[in-house]
């Protein structure tokens, strides 16, 4: 019953999302563009940070590469079609990822967060630098599409996908085989997971995910220059939202990204000034109180016996923390 | 009488691994020092030897987790010395973890089912077959009513249970177990003999370390003995404890006398020579008082209505099965866990709200089940750790030399991580601590959990002889004959209640107690 439940709210979100654009204005449905292109990279990041659990913190890096990707084919010479050049883009991230990943993923906790920040910025001084390629940091600049809905609907056909895609991965072989890793890779390697395969198979994910949101945020924003596509603000960004909804669960990414761009909305329309200080207070609150995401209040997983959330929990939390 | 009697086709003479001049070296020390070993396909193959000997680092080794420094490993025809680990398990081998490794945020059953998707090649699983299967194994270890709780739920002998049964979702021709029955009591040890010889007898050769003599002389056809990483004896199980360079380094007289009768199944133990036992208190005060105590974890509450009392100067053994609510009642005592109701005093003092600092400050030591060192630090630092409160340095550095010297094991390891401690040394390590708290009241949990009998023994004593200087001891310990050989008064706990109590003496003649956790 509980499983049909959640399918029907599903279904029932999805309809909202699909006749959403009818209702708002433009500008409004901008922002939840915005909404989904985070939640895309969100996604993308559960795969690494969340089921597979190595705290990537240079995931910008293929947003970037995807973002120039795309506006550097859909120009000048090539005049290839965005979904091609969408396509070429992620496929170019996830071979950098491997290649990257390989090295790096040896690394563990801090160690691999700073590697992977080093790579982020690396990559940004590539595009700034590759004059004649990316035009330095006077950027590129795409052809213009006008027509909000256009981004609105590939940004949800993307994010429809992801939340299949890590469905299917939760039940598969990769994905058992990741959360081992996450829990005692050791372990995971006497189960027989060849974890320096399946590392690298979540991180690629990870980076076709960013990759995908950075093009259509270049195609959507049409200029696209180093210091826009690069910045860490995109990587916090995924994580925070990650966090927020649920880390390594299917919808947790989704939920997360829409929370984290309502309060981000809200809050910028009433706190002017203060807007950075009590959105990091929200998300302060989130982490202490909600460790595990919405998704612990919202869809307890489906164990035997295991009753709904209360408000005391959230208690519980809070001394969780203190003992342990 | 000779050990347990073989079919002679269940064993074939051909190995199913040889390994040949293993050396396994961490800086200059020699973990494992030249070790020739071959295993024999359908045997059961017991490792004895002392905490530290080298038997689990054989054990990585053989498994790819840990690069021999020199030396060969020929698995079934195929030199595997190099083979990356999670190969291994492809090739037929599975291992059980000592310091058990489960997949904590995962249930029961998807802990197994990961073991039945990536396990030997050419009988792999789908993820959805692996879920099934794991229900299968799962009951054949008796974990299947715990299959949907999260592996951090589980106690600590159910965690050996799980390992077991990853292990054996991976369909393996060669198992190695690793002290799978460390914590389990008498007529657990039983029942685990049992499923361990019905997986042997189903085909799987079988390599197991374990400390307790009743299970190993119960199973093994043949028995190695490491020592200082060199192996000191091979033969069959009754030579071997026969032997006195066993006896010497690893068995001690006592449990060598048990050991002995162990092979016998018509014997009960029968243990000899003196035991160490402080004269108990006339009508001492009482140093704890602990009245209708109810606790558990969040809203599963698992005390119920316990009342005890320990006296001062006195040693009190808690026995009870798994599950019982021991380590939930020293947990709650030391305020690791909130009480739900009743009160507990200390020293007149009233003590049921306390913080967990103000209980060690009061003079109240908790040696937590599974260690709980700190795995970065050195020996020595972790020891030192135990002396955080107290602020009289000079007396401090006596104690640790008194501790140095009551367990030489951790002065010859003091500069090193405790996180690369053997298991056993780690218990020792986590005693010693304890102990330099110079606590009024000890609470130990599990003293013998993955010790060598020989350090069982001692610590044992140990216990007596800090007891005789004026501590208090209580005492959560499976191995009920030794806990209440050496405690004055005991308490038997049964699903969250006191249903027994009286003098040790007592309680060890009590027919019903020697049918329930002795196993007579």
């Amino acid at each position: 019953m509980k499983k049909g439940l959640a399918v029907l709210g599903t279904l029932l979100a999805l309809a909202l999302l699909l006749a959403l654009p009818r209702f708002v204005s433009s500008y409004k449905l901008l922002t939840y563009t915005r909404f989904l292109l985070l939640a895309l990279t969100a996604q993308g990041w559960n795969f690494i940070g969340g089921y597979t659990g190595y705290a990537a913190f240079g995931n910008v890096a293929y947003f970037g590469i995807g973002a120039y990707t795309t506006g550097l084919l859909m120009l000048g010479k090539w005049h290839v079609p965005f979904f091609a050049a969408l396509g070429v883009g992620a496929l170019l991230a996830a071979c950098v990822a491997l290649l990257l990943g390989l090295p790096i993923l040896r690394l563990k906790g801090h160690y691999f967060a700073i590697a992977t920040l080093g790579v982020a910025e690396a990559l940004a001084q590539v595009a700034d630098t590759w004059d004649s390629v990316t035009e330095g940091s006077t950027g590129i600049d795409l052809p213009i599409r006008s027509d909000g809905e256009f981004f609105y609907y590939a940004a949800l056909g993307f994010v429809i996908l992801g939340l299949l895609a890590t469905w299917a991965f939760a039940r598969s072989k990769l994905g058992y085989g990741c959360v081992a890793i996450r829990e005692d890779q050791d372990a995971a390697r006497m189960l027989g997971v060849n974890t320096t395969l399946f590392k690298v198979a979540a991180y690629a994910i990870s980076a076709v995910f960013a990759a995908v949101a950075g093009g259509i945020t270049a195609y959507q924003n049409v200029h696209v220059t180093p210091g826009d596509f690069f910045k860490i603000d995109y990587t916090l960004q995924m994580i925070i939202a990650t966090i927020i909804g649920g880390v390594g669960t299917v919808a947790g990414p989704v939920l997360g990204a829409a929370v984290y761009q309502l309060l981000s909305t809200y809050i910028w329309g009433k706190f002017i000034e203060l807007h950075p200080t009590v959105l990091g207070l929200v998300i302060v609150f989130f982490i202490v109180f909600l460790p595990r995401g919405l998704m612990t209040v919202i869809g307890r997983r489906r164990k035997s016996g295991e009753r709904p959330f209360k408000a005391s929990d959230l208690l519980a939390n809070i001394r969780a923390h203190r003992v342990t | 009488m000779s050990a347990v009697p073989v079919p002679p086709p269940r064993i074939s003479e051909e190995p199913i691994l040889v390994a040949t001049g293993i050396t396994k070296k961490f800086g200059g020390l020699a973990a494992v020092d030249g070790v020739d070993l071959s295993i024999r396909r359908g045997e059961i193959l017991g490792v004895l030897g002392p905490n530290g000997a080298g038997k689990t680092t054989f054990v990585n080794c053989m498994t790819g987790l840990d690069k021999p420094t020199a030396g060969t490993i020929v698995f079934d025809g195929h030199d595997v010395t190099k083979t990356p680990s999670f190969r291994i398990g492809h090739l037929g081998m599975a291992r059980t973890f000592q310091v058990v490794k489960p997949l904590r945020q995962l249930t029961v059953r998807e802990n197994v089912a990961t073991g039945a998707m990536f396990g030997a090649r050419g009988r792999e699983r789908t993820a959805a077959q692996a879920r099934s299967y794991a229900d299968e194994v799962l009951d054949r270890v008796a974990l299947a009513d715990k299959r949907d709780r999260t592996a951090t739920e589980l106690t600590i002998p159910d965690l050996k249970r799980l390992e077991l049964a990853k292990a054996l979702a991976m369909d393996p021709r060669l198992l190695f177990l690793d002290e799978v029955m460390a914590g389990l009591n008498s007529s657990e040890i039983e029942k685990a003999m049992d499923l361990i010889l019905s997986i042997n007898r189903s085909g799987v050769t079988i390599f197991v370390i374990e400390h307790v003599m009743k299970a190993i002389m119960g199973i093994s056809d043949r028995l190695v003995v490491l020592h200082y990483g060199r192996k000191i004896a091979e033969g069959q199980p009754q030579d071997i404890v026969e032997s006195p360079a066993v006896i010497e380094a690893y068995l001690g007289e006592r449990f060598a006398a048990r050991a002995r009768g162990a092979a016998e199944p018509a014997t009960a133990f029968v243990a000899s020579g003196e035991f160490r036992k402080a004269a108990p208190v006339a009508a001492g005060e009482a140093l704890l008082s602990v009245k209708g105590l109810s606790g558990g974890y969040g809203e599963v509450q698992i005390l119920r209505d316990v009342s005890l009392e320990v006296r001062e100067k006195e040693i009190v053994a808690l026995i009870g099965a798994n599950g019982a609510g021991k380590t939930t009642l020293l947990n709650t005592i030391s305020q690791i866990l909130r009480p739900m109701a009743g009160s507990i005093a200390f020293a007149g003092t009233d003590i049921t709200a306390a913080r967990p600092d103000e209980i060690v400050g009061a003079g109240i030591v908790h040696v937590p089940q599974g260690r709980r060192l700190f795995s970065g630090l050195t020996v020595k630092e972790n020891l030192l750790q135990g002396a955080y409160m107290r602020r009289d340095a000079p007396e401090i550095d006596a104690d640790l030399e008194w501790v140095y010297g009551l367990l030489p094991r951790l002065n010859e390891r003091s500069g090193q991580l405790a996180g690369r401690l053997s298991g056993g040394e780690q218990q020792m390590c986590a005693i010693g601590r304890g102990l330099m708290s110079r606590p009024r009241l000890l609470l130990i949990d599990e003293l013998s959990l993955g010790l060598a009998p020989l350090v069982v023994d001692h610590l044992l004593d140990l216990i007596s002889r800090i007891n005789e200087k004026g501590t208090t001891v209580l005492l959560v310990e499976q191995d009920v004959q030794v806990a209440l050989e050496h405690a004055h008064r005991g308490y038997v706990l049964e699903t969250g209640r006191i249903v027994q109590s009286g003098p040790a003496e007592e309680l060890l003649d009590d027919p019903r107690i020697r049918q329930a956790y002795l196993g007579l």
